[in-house]
């Protein structure tokens, strides 16, 4: 969220007023008053940082109706739903960590009361926050009621030996072929859960298995070889053999085959020859995901900062430890995303060319010369998978940033469209019934995103942050559709039971937008949540307009700084004095200030503002004593947030001075006297201490005189002068100067004969 | 605490002696009351006064008990937690010339006929023979304990610089510059406090020189005493002895060609057939639940010393086990048998006329008490057979029969090393085999029982090793894909140089990386290996290792791997690392780097390590 404070930018009254017009025309009821702030979300990265279920977030700013979300828990002995398998009638998904294939279906009939009341207090707890803080335990009895109250459940149905199942396909028969690393063996299961070896290949890794007339194409690592097996699992051909170690992604289209490599993000095309076709070379590391859509061809591209060599020795030595004694027990962990060094780059290339519409085929050799055009980029993430969504041409793009799901329409219509709690989302299967199946890992779930347009499509802002507890005024909201809103407000930055329930805010029309006023208690946190009704709502942008708690300002110090000067100085001192003071606004309010002064333990009716009518802004001011008579007085300062609050709202704070001595007169000098060579004399101030007394003969530049009691200390002082014993015969003048503690200069001149 | 039938005996027990006293048989006479069912009268503290006079029962030579006259000096309460302490004077004039003597722990004394408790406490240096008694109620506490058939003993002794527990042990065989070991200092000097300190079990020990001797003092923290192994010591007695208090006793740790066991005397006999026994009056090794064999023992003299006077003794017949070992007693049966471990040790010395030298002992069974035995053991024969301070290189092997719950096995760990100034016999307790020993028996997974141990150590004179001395990439420019020479140079110690040529082949997407090329000898560097999910994968990694003789020579990557308790995934594209890698979650997998590694056969043991550092350029047939 953007904040503005317009009066935050107004320090002078002309501004202050400005400020009051342009607040008054947004929001008459409550923004009348200074203070008024204004949080403001209208663009796509605003809205991403909150929560979607069902919505989505449009790459122009908007939030829509998107998917309907299923979730399903996941045996809790996996860490990461890896990949998923959905060409048949069922679903299944692979996992890593411990390497399972489970089974996902619909759970039956409706959720339960105490299901549903679970799930609720989940909502309000905020427990699916992305800083997931929980044990272990704790977080295997929240998938255990998650798994309850899913929608989704799965089934463990073969557990495999190895760390991941990296490959998953469902055969025509039912049957599953999968791949697990590390290792070259492919397993056939059965639904009801037997497991046999379909083939063992002479390879570390296999990434892919894919039907293909009726052999089955197996693309391995680390030898990038692509095989072809008979559909029992012999015979078996390597198809290509290229220098990149791994094929990660394979895409058949009639007779064609395109593998798309590790490292390199190169995409090869399969022919007689082992070598293949080289089709294109992407900017990248790896090619990691391959799909059609109606008239060209995806390629999801990653590109990894690897980590260089300077963690070499402590890895090392981690893993040498870790593989004698296991996990050290003193775990730790990052409360927060770790933001990976990657980019994922979606691209795009038409291979139909000028032949658009169904009749046209795609012509592969297009993917070779046609231009590839960037879909969609994204740093600090990399893609798993992506999925095309029938005629619509659609592409869902899982990311490894935060559990979501992108969906992207060409270049330029971008939307994250899911947003699931766990961190990561790994795979994307297409469903028959035209829904999508999507894994996450990092918290292994699954989930069904419904093709058909969500009836419950919500929101939830990020929490805001008024900065102290505030009032909460006018909600402003621009969209179409229909669409409600709700807010609570709570002490904390993560919601908890202290929070509010949610409250509903009516929504009535308005000439920019609908407005709604929030009636929440004064908290300093505050979320929002937007519930779509019907396919067409759509949520443009939106204003909170708030008034954080005042906080009054302090004034710490005010003193007074003279003009200094110098014994062997001719002149007077400047008559002005400075004024200086500390003042803070802990709320960050901008502050004026008013300065007055009167005669020290005067009464209210004495003090004298030292400026007009426009307050001081500086923390110091200028004052000319000049006018001024001599005699005690104390200034005081008195700072106030009014512009930042308004005069009514305006918090102030007042400090006075130590009293200080005004002293304008000019010492007197008297008793002159010259008694042979010596010069006496006594000066006589009235409103200090004389602070030296000086002479000049003949003009010649001023000499120190004695004090008579050996020091200035008082305001009649006499002295001695011991005139130059070479002074000529003849008439000389001696000017005798005396100065007060304050610089005032008094003098007197007399003559002497020799 | 004692229950409602003992103490109607103890007070049956009392009143006899109280009678005793009426008849005017003096108490010093007097013999142990006994009362009905054998159960002995005991005092307790709040009874004893200053001034009382008694006796201590035990052995000052041979096998038969003696008596020594004592006198209580004053009662100190809570000496220990819940403990108090008695402190007595003994005018014996045998007791004047030696002090409190080391050995006689356990000894106990007799106050009215009653049994107070026993002596286990003096003063280092002590010009007076007093001492302190721990009290009797405090030790049949002790018998209330019950038998842990499978506890292992893991003497509480100070662990020198290195961690606690498998972390320790992992170190060392990393080579994290931590020793397993305890500092290098004198077992006297390990207690250090003033006052009464308990008189410990002085170790008599035999077959063993004094390297071997000082490595078990400082690993186990007790006082070695040279005794005898003593007439069929190897053998658990068949025949039933009975036992008496003031018996002295010892606790088998090595039985056989050597031997090593702690002495000390029986304070208390109960149970039906004088099987149950108590004894020492302080802990051995604070260890709680025992499970070690102990034997009586036979006292040839004592020693006198200023400092300590020690009796010497030797163990006689295994008759039976130490079951717990606590502050106030050691709790004894006599009628279970303690595990104990076949160690067979073979030197092979440098010098061919001293022949091969076969040990056969047997060490009781601990956590880290059984590595220490066996590394004394090791150390003992090559001392015996290998003092040439001349360049030897030694080749020790160990074949340990071990068996986990998946059945027994058999794990053979070779290592070879080169020492300059003959063998540093205190090395060898940290040699591979010694370690793999605390690793299997401090592990997280099971207790792994150790079966047998064969270990030998082979010396041959001579200098077979080499120094990696420079290592030179023959050409300027390295690319992707491309076959590049290494130019190592070899230094023999005190020898010629050689150079040997390396190639290397740089990996194909290497181009704009940098890799590390790492040149080390084949005993300085592990194998990868992932988490281990039971005891058997521990055995592996333990036995996974590379000659002393080769030179590996590695090409580390910038790209990482993960390890899991499934399997490593060494060579996995970064997305699919990344995405099976956990984040926010303390079960973090262990990440590494990714390495290619060649083991190359060397004629000498090879020392020394090189890195380099190369910047790799694209491959020229590549955009």
């Amino acid at each position: 969220m953007r904040r503005r404070s317009y009066s935050s930018r107004l320090l002078a009254p002309v501004a202050a007023l400005a400020t009051l017009v342009m607040v008054v025309s947004a929001s008459p009821d409550d923004a009348a008053a200074g203070g008024t702030k204004i949080a403001h979300v209208d663009d796509f990265d605003e809205f991403d940082d909150g929560e979607a279920e069902g919505v989505a977030i449009e790459g122009s700013g908007r939030l829509t109706v998107g998917y309907v979300p299923q979730r399903g828990a996941v045996d809790a002995e996996a860490r990461v739903a890896f990949t998923c398998a959905a060409s048949g009638k069922d679903m299944y998904i692979g996992t890593a960590d411990a390497a399972t294939i489970q089974r996902v279906s619909l759970a039956k009939g409706k959720l339960g009361k105490a299901a549903k009341k679970k799930s609720a207090s989940r909502d309000k707890d905020g427990e699916q926050s992305k800083t997931d803080k929980r044990t272990k335990k704790e977080r295997k009895e929240a998938a255990d009621e998650g798994k309850k109250a899913s929608e989704l459940q799965s089934e463990v149905v073969a557990k495999l030996p190895g760390v991941v199942v990296s490959a998953l396909v469902e055969l025509q028969n039912g049957d599953l072929l999968a791949a697990t690393l590390p290792g070259g063996v492919i397993h056939r299961v059965t639904p009801k859960g037997q497991v046999s070896e379909f083939a063992k290949l002479d390879v570390k890794q296999i990434w892919a298995i894919v039907p293909h007339k009726g052999r089955i194409l197996v693309a391995t690592g680390p030898k990038g070889e692509l095989f072809s097996l008979s559909s029992s699992g012999g015979d078996p051909k390597v198809i290509l053999d290229v220098e990149e170690k791994d094929l990660l992604s394979v895409l058949v289209q009639d007779d064609s085959i395109v593998v798309g490599t590790s490292p390199g993000a190169k995409l090869f095309q399969v022919t007689s020859d082992l070598d293949g076709v080289l089709l294109h070379d992407f900017k990248g590391d790896e090619v990691r995901a391959l799909a059609f859509t109606e008239g060209g061809m995806i390629a999801a591209v990653n590109n990894f900062t690897e980590g260089g060599l300077s963690s070499l020795e402590a890895l090392t030595k981690n893993l040498n430890r870790t593989s004698l004694i296991g996990q050290p027990p003193e775990g730790s962990a990052q409360s927060a995303q770790r933001s990976v060094k990657a980019g994922g780059v979606l691209y795009h290339v038409d291979l139909k060319g000028q032949v658009k519409g169904k009749k046209g085929k795609r012509d592969l050799a297009r993917a070779g010369e046609a231009s590839w055009e960037t879909w969609l980029t994204k740093d600090k993430q990399y893609f798993t998978d992506v999925a095309v969504l029938g005629d619509r041409e659609e592409v869902l793009v899982s990311s490894s940033y935060e559990g979501k799901i992108y969906r992207v329409r060409g270049r330029r219509d971008l939307a994250t469209v899911a947003d699931f709690d766990e961190r990561k989302a790994t795979s994307l299967c297409r469903l028959r019934d035209g829904s999508v199946l999507a894994t996450t890992g990092d918290g292994a779930a699954v989930y069904r995103l419904d093709d058909t347009r969500s009836q419950k499509a919500r929101y939830k802002s990020k929490i805001f942050d008024a900065g102290q507890p505030a009032t909460y005024g006018a909600l402003l909201l621009r969209g179409d559709g229909e669409y409600t809103v709700r807010a609570r407000v709570g002490p904390s930055d993560e919601p908890d039971k202290r929070w509010t329930d949610w409250m509903p805010i009516t929504l009535v029309k308005a000439a920019d937008g609908r407005r709604g006023l929030l009636n929440t208690p004064q908290r300093r946190y505050l979320q929002l949540q937007f519930d779509l009704v019907g396919a067409d709502a759509e949520i443009r942008d939106f204003e909170l307009f708030y008034a954080p708690e005042n906080l009054a300002p302090q004034v710490t110090s005010v003193e007074l700084d003279r003009p200094s000067f110098d014994v062997d100085d001719d002149d007077e001192p400047e008559s002005k004095v400075t004024i200086k003071w500390k003042a803070k606004a802990s709320d960050g309010d901008d502050l004026v200030y008013e300065v007055r002064v009167r005669p020290e333990g005067g009464g209210d009716g004495d003090w004298v503002a030292l400026h007009g009518d426009v307050p001081v802004t500086k923390k110091e001011l200028k004052w000319d004593l000049d006018s001024v008579p001599d005699g005690l007085y104390e200034v005081e300062v008195m700072a106030s947030d009014e512009p930042a609050n308004g005069v009514s709202k305006a918090q102030t704070d007042a400090q006075l001075s130590p009293a200080f001595v005004v002293d304008r007169s000019r010492p007197e000098l008297t008793e002159l006297k010259v008694k042979g060579d010596i010069l006496t004399g006594a000066a006589k101030d009235n409103g200090g201490y004389i602070h030296d007394v000086a002479v000049s003969v003949d003009g010649k530049a001023f000499r120190p005189a004695s004090a008579g009691d050996g020091l200035f200390d008082g305001n009649y002082e006499a002295f001695t002068f011991d005139l130059p014993g070479d002074l000529d015969k003849g008439r000389h003048r001696l000017v005798v100067r005396a100065r007060d503690a304050y610089g005032n200069i008094g003098s007197s001149a007399l003559f002497v004969d020799r | 605490m004692a229950g409602p039938d003992l103490r109607g005996r103890l007070a049956l027990g009392a009143a006899i002696s109280a009678l005793a006293g009426l008849l005017g048989v003096a108490t010093f006479a007097a013999m142990p009351s006994t009362a009905v069912g054998g159960a002995t009268a005991t005092m307790p503290v709040s009874d004893v006064k200053p001034g009382m006079k008694g006796y201590a029962v035990t052995v000052f030579s041979g096998e038969k008990t003696d008596r020594f006259e004592i006198e209580v000096v004053d009662v100190v309460h809570d000496y220990l937690p819940k403990q108090d302490a008695i402190l007595f004077r003994s005018p014996d004039p045998r007791m004047v010339h030696s002090g409190i003597v080391g050995g006689m722990s356990g000894s106990p004394i007799y106050i009215d006929g009653k049994l107070v408790g026993a002596l286990a406490y003096g003063y280092r240096f002590n010009k007076d023979p007093m001492g302190g008694i721990t009290p009797i109620s405090n030790m049949l506490a002790v018998d209330k304990l019950p038998f842990r058939p499978d506890a292992m003993v893991r003497p509480k002794v100070g662990q020198g610089t290195t961690r606690a527990g498998t972390t320790g042990w992992a170190d060392a065989i990393l080579g994290l510059g931590v020793s397993p070991l305890p500092p290098r200092r004198r077992p006297q000097e390990l207690s250090d406090m003033g006052g009464l300190v308990p008189l410990g079990a002085p170790m008599s020990v035999s077959g063993f020189g004094p390297a071997a001797t000082r490595l078990l003092a400082e690993e186990l923290d007790v006082l070695p005493v040279r005794g005898g192994s003593g007439k069929g010591q190897g053998q658990v007695s068949t025949e039933p002895k009975k036992w008496a208090p003031g018996d002295s006793v010892s606790v088998v740790l090595i039985r056989g060609d050597n031997s090593a066991a702690p002495n000390g005397t029986v304070t208390w006999v109960g149970g039906k057939k004088g099987e149950r026994l108590l004894a020492f009056g302080h802990p051995m090794f604070d260890a709680g639940p025992s499970n070690l064999p102990i034997a009586d023992a036979r006292v040839h003299t004592i020693i006198s010393s200023v400092e300590r006077s020690v009796k010497l003794s030797s163990p006689l017949t295994t008759r039976g086990t130490m079951i717990q070992d606590r502050q106030a007693a050691i709790s004894l049966r006599t009628d279970l048998v303690a595990p104990m471990i076949p160690v067979t040790t073979r030197l092979f010395a440098a010098e061919g006329e001293i022949g091969e030298r076969v040990y056969s002992s047997e060490v009781a069974e601990g956590v880290s008490l059984t590595p220490s035995l066996i590394a004394g053991l090791l150390v003992d024969a090559a001392e015996e057979g290998a003092s040439d301070s001349t360049e030897v290189m030694a080749v020790i092997d160990h074949t340990i029969g071990i068996e986990t719950t998946r059945g027994p096995r058999s794990i053979t760990i070779s290592d070879e090393y080169f020492f300059e100034r003959g063998l540093d016999l205190r090395s060898l307790g940290r040699s591979r085999g010694i370690l793999v020993l605390r690793a299997l028996l401090d592990n997280q997974h099971e207790v792994a029982r150790i079966r047998s141990v064969e270990q030998s150590i082979r010396l041959t004179y001579g200098a077979e090793v080499e120094m990696i001395e420079e290592v030179r990439l023959a050409q300027g420019e390295v690319r992707a894909g491309e076959l590049v020479a290494l130019d190592v140079t070899l230094r023999a110690h005190r020898g010629e140089r050689r150079r040997e040529r390396v190639d290397l082949r740089i990996p194909d997407d290497a181009g704009d990386q940098e890799i590390q090329v790492h040149l080390v000898g084949g005993d300085y560097v592990r194998p990868y290996r992932p988490m281990p999910n039971n005891l058997d994968d521990v055995v592996d990694t333990l036995e996974a290792a590379y000659p002393a003789r080769s030179l590996v020579v590695s090409i580390y990557r910038e790209e990482e791997g993960l390890s899991t308790r499934h399997g490593l995934l060494d060579e996995v594209p970064s997305s699919i690392l990344e995405t099976l890698a956990a984040e926010g979650t303390t079960v973090g997998d262990v990440r590494f780097k990714q390495m290619a590694r060649r083991v190359l056969p060397t004629a000498k043991v090879i020392e020394g390590e090189h890195k380099l550092t190369i910047s790799v350029l694209p491959s020229k047939t590549k955009p």
